[in-house]
């Protein structure tokens, strides 16, 4: 069978790396890149160059519409780093032609900056880090444990278990950040896994002997005793009243944006833990069509928030404000404002439409992470 | 201070690159005028296009401009163009080939092909198949599209083996064939084809159908064999269950009309069954015995322990579930209380009221009732709910678990004769049945046994379960059958679980036709 682009070796290497001389799967990796080639000729989106492991991917989905949308995101993805470098490119010949003198008012000016005089010693991204360590490290010591179940591989398609990965990369980062870490404990994790892949690409140190994270691949039942595990689920009844600091909270570690099965309610009864649920609806109006089923990066720094002052309005401050009936309010006044049933409609009926306190919309999730690192809001 | 003063002198901020934009349409506005032109320097147009902006590049530009033309029915002009691409180069690329293809299939709707035009269609076959021996699903389709449209059909057959190794053919392709096969009086092989389309769920298109109805009366004179044939069209609508296309209703009325038949569109009462035409009711299609056992293997499998048992309830729960029913079973009415409960919203002192009145109704006609509802429910009118519990069997399940699949599990495994008691139309629990026959047989269960109940102003009622099937059928020579509608009829209706009933063909033969 001749090469279908022309004169390419890389071809017929990545066909050897993936098949290792599987007859079936080269007959499909065969036939999948005829239909890129194919889509590419046809006005579809396909990027021109795919790697090994992109291939690999491929090959995994088994309907044409899941390959067809894999490839427009990989198309995007290559058109972006195309127009960044032709970007970089315009913006580097704009930078050799302008002159020094040019930026000086008076010819005597001294200039401050980057590449002229600084007052300031730069601060390394690497101190930081050090700095967050140490708390890490005491919380490692004195903390209170929480403990992340990571055992929903499984039920999890590769996209969200990369998104599973990112968000845990994000909890570990604001833990340390905080005036008062947990002590984290990842249980049941597969450590050959895409998920710890994932992970340990977004952090490389993961398995140093001095990194401040407790990995296990055991379950958490070995680790702890069974009268203080609290598995928290929104898919059961009671609600948290208070935070308990003797008792040892467990997240499930799952992206569930597909399957909608109570997974974590169903783990729990099987390991036959005691079960909760944040007290939302107590405390926030939520919007109809949004799921209550948390990511891990906001159920983190909402259980240290709460440890730390016991202020559930505080707390769930970290919930992002989309999932918020007053979210959907401002965005239909906004939308009816725009269209042409302006003038059909009274207006003045739906301004004070049930928004209590309008500075919610100023506090961005960015400055609920403020109070992560900055001490004198506590 | 100084530092972004710099920057705003230097405009960083205010230069932004020129990126083809996706989704311009400067390319196809320029194509579609130079076409009305007349201007057919076909070098020069193509340069012209690639340096407007666009989604079309060096590499797809063939196949673009040839889908442009034939999405404008500018056929002569596409010919032209196709004239010019295989005089340019002897190698076309794949792209431009599914172009041709393509020009070519819709081409031969309004005028036959020429020979030179065949040949390249044949051509083509034999070199792709050369070159590549598999073919990927796009240049597959396109190819059996363009041999169906020069009657070589046996070389399509070849090409769905290979388009199913990437996913299942569309439905052109299937109708496409089966109509191609009908039109060359191959009634075997159609029937054999239709039957592999069925399976691979796509139901057929107005097209095949098309066929189907020309060959019977290309073949047949004589008015009794044609209706034979024809009825035969009408019992695979029947079998395959789902309304025709309104244009393929229309072509049937036609070929009834020919042979002495009243034909009409009609609707059929939603809660009778009437045609409101001949007045006829529509029969009810009870479950066999079979169809009864295979759900009821099923059924428990399925809706309780699915992939997981814990997510649905619990192990000592199902057996506690499962000795209740040994002991208690038959019943004649299985009630799904939460559902009930939960029609009287505001008022909680109205909720027994309508339990007890619905477990009334019941007992008043001496039937075994089975209530099924949660744990909480004993924080209710502790004394309604002992009046209620003398009269009936009741179970109660975990607050946690999901008590809809222990009701629908009771009345399977208690009998063909148990009926059900809900709003609720259990559209989530047919999607866990994963086998499409089972989840047909589960909707024509829920159609026979399901009673609704209702609070209205004058108090709480209860509606009976459908006294017919709503399917295509025949009966007493006359035959029903569901059509789409052409106007969106489902804006602002609640789905109450049957379906659309305003847009069906009555076909009754007339009375002195002999």
């Amino acid at each position: 069978m001749s090469s279908i682009t022309d004169g390419d070796d890389d071809t017929e290497d990545i066909i050897q790396q993936i098949c290792n001389g599987d007859p079936e799967i080269e007959k499909k990796l065969r036939i999948l890149m005829l239909e890129v080639e194919v889509i590419r000729q046809d006005g579809r989106t396909a990027p021109d160059y795919l790697n090994v492991s992109q291939w690999e991917n491929l090959l995994e989905y088994k309907s044409r519409n899941q390959r067809a949308s894999y490839l427009t995101y990989l198309w995007k993805n290559e058109k972006n780093r195309e127009n960044k470098k032709a970007k970089q490119k315009a913006r580097r010949r704009e930078l050799e032609e302008t002159d020094e003198e040019d930026l000086k008012e008076f010819p005597d000016d001294l200039l401050y900056g980057i590449k002229h005089r600084s007052l300031f010693l730069r601060i390394r991204d690497q101190s930081i880090n050090n700095f967050d360590n140490y708390r890490a490290v005491r919380a490692l010591m004195h903390g209170q444990s929480i403990v992340i179940d990571c055992s929903y591989e499984e039920h999890m398609v590769k996209r969200e278990t990369l998104n599973a990965a990112k968000q845990l990369t994000f909890v570990f980062g604001d833990n340390r950040l905080h005036k008062e870490p947990f002590n984290l404990h990842l249980c049941n994790v597969n450590k050959s896994g895409v998920f710890m892949e994932q992970f340990r690409k977004n952090v490389p140190s993961i398995d140093e002997p001095w990194f401040p994270l407790n990995i296990h691949s055991e379950s958490y039942m070995n680790i702890f005793p069974q009268e203080k595990l609290v598995y928290l689920t929104p898919h059961c009844r009671d609600e948290l009243t208070h935070f308990d600091h003797d008792a040892i909270y467990i997240i499930g570690c799952m992206v569930d944006k597909t399957v909608n099965d109570p997974l974590s309610l169903a783990k729990a009864k099987k390991d036959g833990l005691k079960m909760a649920k944040l007290p939302l609806d107590r405390y926030l109006e939520w919007a109809p069509g949004s799921k209550k089923n948390l990511n891990i990066n906001h159920m983190v720094p909402i259980l240290l928030d709460l440890k730390t002052t016991g202020d559930w309005e505080f707390a769930l401050r970290h919930i992002p404000r989309r999932k918020l009936m007053q979210t959907k309010i401002m965005a239909m006044q906004k939308k009816l404002q725009d269209s042409s049933l302006r003038h059909d409609i009274d207006m003045r009926s739906f301004k004070n439409l049930r928004v209590a306190d309008r500075n919610v919309f100023k506090d961005r999730r960015q400055r609920s992470r403020q109070s992560l690192y900055d001490d004198d809001e506590i | 201070m100084l530092l972004s003063s710099c920057i705003l002198r230097l405009g960083f901020s205010k230069r932004i690159l020129q990126c083809a934009r996706f989704n311009s349409t400067e390319q196809v506005e320029y194509l579609k005028t130079a076409l009305s032109n007349g201007r057919l320097d076909w070098t020069d147009v193509k340069k012209n296009i690639l340096e407007k902006r666009g989604n079309c590049n060096t590499k797809n530009i063939d196949a673009m401009m040839l889908k442009v033309m034939v999405n404008n029915k500018y056929f002569d002009a596409a010919l032209k163009f196709a004239d010019y691409l295989k005089k340019d180069n002897t190698d076309l690329s794949l792209g431009a080939i599914n172009g041709l293809l393509i020009l070519y299939y819709n081409y031969s709707k309004h005028s036959n092909l020429a020979p030179e035009e065949r040949e390249f269609i044949l051509n083509t076959y034999n070199k792709l198949y050369e070159k590549y021996k598999i073919l990927d699903y796009t240049t597959g389709d396109n190819l059996i599209h363009a041999l169906c449209a020069i009657d070589e059909w046996k070389k399509c057959k070849r090409i769905l083996e290979d388009v199913k190794i990437s996913g299942t053919p569309t439905h052109s392709a299937y109708s496409t064939i089966i109509g191609t096969l009908f039109r060359l009086n191959k009634k075997a092989d159609a029937m054999k084809m239709i039957d592999v389309s069925v399976n691979d769920r796509r139901p057929l298109q107005d097209y095949a159908y098309e066929e189907w109805i020309k060959s019977i009366s290309r073949k047949y004179k004589d008015k009794k064999t044609i209706l034979k044939y024809l009825e035969e069209i009408c019992l695979h609508i029947e079998n395959s269950a789902g309304p025709i296309p309104k244009v393929t209703a229309d072509r049937l009325k036609d070929a009834f009309s020919s042979l002495q038949f009243e034909t009409k569109n009609t609707e059929i009462v939603k809660k009778t069954g009437d045609c409101i035409t001949c007045w006829q009711t529509l029969d009810c299609h009870k479950l066999t015995d079979e169809e009864f056992l295979y759900l009821q293997n099923n059924v428990k499998e399925k809706l309780i322990v699915g992939s997981d048992l814990f997510l649905k309830s619990s192990p000592e729960e199902l057996e506690r579930f499962q000795k209740f029913v040994q002991q208690t079973a038959p019943y004649d009415i299985v009630i799904d209380a939460l559902n009930l409960l939960y029609l009287a919203q505001k008022n909680v002192k109205d909720r027994m009221h309508i339990l007890n009145y619905v477990v009334n109704y019941f007992s008043t006609k001496n039937m075994r009732i089975l209530v099924l509802g949660r744990k909480h429910m004993f924080k209710l009118n502790k004394g309604s709910l002992h009046y209620m519990m003398r009269r009936a069997f009741t179970f109660f399940t975990d607050d946690l678990s999901q008590d809809d699949p222990y009701f629908i599990t009771a009345a399977i495994l208690s009998g063909s004769h148990t009926d059900i008691l809900s709003r609720d139309l259990l559209r989530g629990h047919r999607f866990t049945l994963r086998d499409d026959n089972l989840r047909r047989i589960f909707l024509r269960w829920q159609w026979q046994h399901q009673w609704k109940a209702f609070n209205s102003k004058r108090g709480p009622f209860v509606l009976t379960p459908l006294p017919y099937t709503p399917c295509a059928q025949k009966n007493s020579g006359v035959w029903h059958i569901p059509y789409e509608s052409e106007e969106n009829l489902d804006d602002g209706k609640i789905n109450d679980g049957v379906p659309d009933c305003s847009t069906w063909l009555c076909l009754r033969p007339k009375p002195d036709s002999s």
